[in-house]
């Protein structure tokens, strides 16, 4: 598997740390269902079939995080963004 | 600092003995290295302080950048490694008032053990444990790769088309890079030089 780094080109997945689903948006902890929210948002997962959007961080390159949009079916990685630029753009699911 | 062969191999004529070695291997000392992170959303003034203080920009993607005193090699967005030859006085001191409020400057430089790589085979020996391509289509003098060798994070560069490169590793890891170093240019022949002290260019 081999990810297209923004910052370095494309490198084997072993120079990347896995950091699982980059969908998910921390709650705020002042709402009145927090704890429910904060319950989802540490442990419930989807496990989709297809297309995924997941946080890499480049630990053997430039250190950077990634969102990488990946197919949990075959491995087929159609991009990978700086998260930086995912988050400032407020972007969600 | 001792030199960090020392421990490892003496001057000398490694594995395969007949005709010319494949590799040639040296160390380089007495150099000043120096990491530079520009602060948030301050790549761009960094850049330009640097561009006053040393003649270069710092690159904004994989490359080296040579300058005064110095040479800036990319090692992520807005982060920098500074290296140039061992000066007494801080070269933090000059790093930190160039670059003001703009970067955080620290010193790193009895943090890594600098090589310089060169010989017909030193493509082959460098691709036998890092995954990167180094083709010359794809990396090229002046180019900076931040990946693994052996399993170990280094910065590579190249210097030289025949291809001469350098590479920082950790101090603490550059034992078992050496063995990995050692072991793929084994077939090929491997000379080791005494080590050098540092200097920009290559004869």
């Amino acid at each position: 598997m081999r990810i297209p780094c923004p910052h370095c080109g494309p490198r084997t997945h072993e120079e990347f740390t896995y950091y699982g689903d980059a969908t998910v948006r921390r709650p705020s902890s002042s709402s009145p269902d927090a704890v429910a929210a904060f319950y989802d948002y540490v442990y419930t997962r989807d496990n989709p079939f297809g297309l995924h959007r997941e946080l890499w961080f480049h630990q053997g390159g430039c250190h950077e995080w990634l969102v990488v949009e990946r197919d949990t079916r075959n491995h087929a990685i159609k991009g990978a963004v700086p998260a930086r630029d995912v988050f400032k753009a407020g972007e969600s699911k | 600092m001792a030199d960090a062969l020392h421990f490892a191999f003496n001057p000398g004529r490694l594995g395969h003995r007949e005709g010319a070695p494949g590799l040639v291997l040296q160390e380089l000392t007495q150099f000043t290295l120096a990491s530079v992170i520009a602060c948030k959303d301050q790549a761009a003034q960094a850049a330009a302080a640097a561009q006053r203080a040393f003649g270069t920009s710092p690159p904004m993607a994989p490359a080296t950048a040579a300058g005064n005193a110095l040479t800036f090699i990319w090692s992520g967005p807005g982060h920098w490694l500074a290296l140039g030859p061992h000066a007494t006085g801080a070269v933090e001191a000059r790093l930190g008032t160039a670059f003001g409020t703009h970067a955080s400057v620290f010193d790193q430089s009895g943090s890594r053990v600098l090589l310089e790589l060169r010989g017909p085979r030193a493509r082959d020996v460098l691709a036998k444990g890092m995954s990167i391509d180094l083709h010359p289509r794809a990396f090229r003098t002046g180019d900076v790769a931040v990946t693994t060798a052996s399993h170990l994070a280094v910065h590579l560069w190249q210097v030289a088309d025949e291809p001469v490169y350098r590479l920082l590793v950790v101090r603490t890891w550059f034992d078992s890079l050496w063995r990995w170093l050692a072991a793929s240019a084994a077939e090929y022949g491997c000379e080791v030089l005494a080590p050098a002290p540092y200097a920009s260019h290559t004869a």
